[in-house]
């Protein structure tokens, strides 16, 4: 099973063709800033994800693939306490 | 704050044209799933409104499948006329081919009965990319 970090919809697109999702849906909020690397969407619909900008309570990302999320850090992490 | 959507001036999507939305969950098009999505587009931008994808010549289906769709293992697929038939219409926002499908009078409720109920079905996606975690 997939570890969703940033549940987030897809489908979402801004002007400026970002997703965009709540911070406050952020399974840790305070990991969610600017070039962030993690995982954003839904169990059936996911991507690694680069935060590109944080803003009065909503989360940009761009997706990115598995092969940049691995370029920009260890895409190995520990589970969060509540897992 | 609520933020402006650019709306793209441009023709409409014809009647027959091909709408489609990836599917988050695996229960088929799911209302919860389409609340929170028209719910966070209020929050954004003032509006309830569902994000879509419309196919054109430039933005084939198989085109969408590989790029905006890539993620999803299965869509949904309406037609426009489909959508135009439960009242609803759709909004040219962001960037093509991004839509929103929104209804009479800014009313969820009836946004997402209306969405939920239009005639679609559901389509595997072939080209979906299953990365590893």
């Amino acid at each position: 099973m997939i570890y969703i970090d940033l549940p987030a919809d897809l489908n979402l697109e801004d002007d400026e063709g970002r997703n965009v999702a709540r911070l406050a849906d952020a399974v840790t909020p305070d990991a969610v800033t600017r070039g962030a690397v993690l995982v954003a969407g839904a169990p059936h619909a996911w991507s690694w994800a680069v935060i590109e900008h944080v803003e009065s309570g909503f989360v940009y990302f761009r997706q990115i693939s598995a092969r940049d999320a691995a370029r920009r850090g260890s895409l190995i992490k520990p589970f969060p306490r509540s897992a | 704050m609520v933020r402006t959507r650019t709306l793209r001036d441009e023709p409409p999507p014809g009647p027959v044209e091909l709408v489609f939305r990836g599917i988050l969950g695996d229960t088929g098009l799911d209302p919860a799933d389409l609340r929170r999505a028209a719910v966070l587009n209020h929050e954004l931008y003032g509006f309830y409104g569902v994000s879509v994808w419309v196919a054109d010549l430039a933005f084939p289906r198989e085109v969408l499948e590989s790029t905006k769709l890539v993620k999803f293992e299965r869509y949904a697929e309406f037609t426009v006329a489909g959508l135009a038939g439960c009242g609803l219409r759709l909004w040219a926002t962001g960037q093509r081919p991004h839509y929103d499908v929104v209804g009479e009078g800014n009313d969820l409720e009836s946004l997402i009965a209306r969405l939920a109920a239009a005639p679609h079905r559901i389509v595997d996606n072939p080209s979906v990319d299953r990365e590893e975690h």
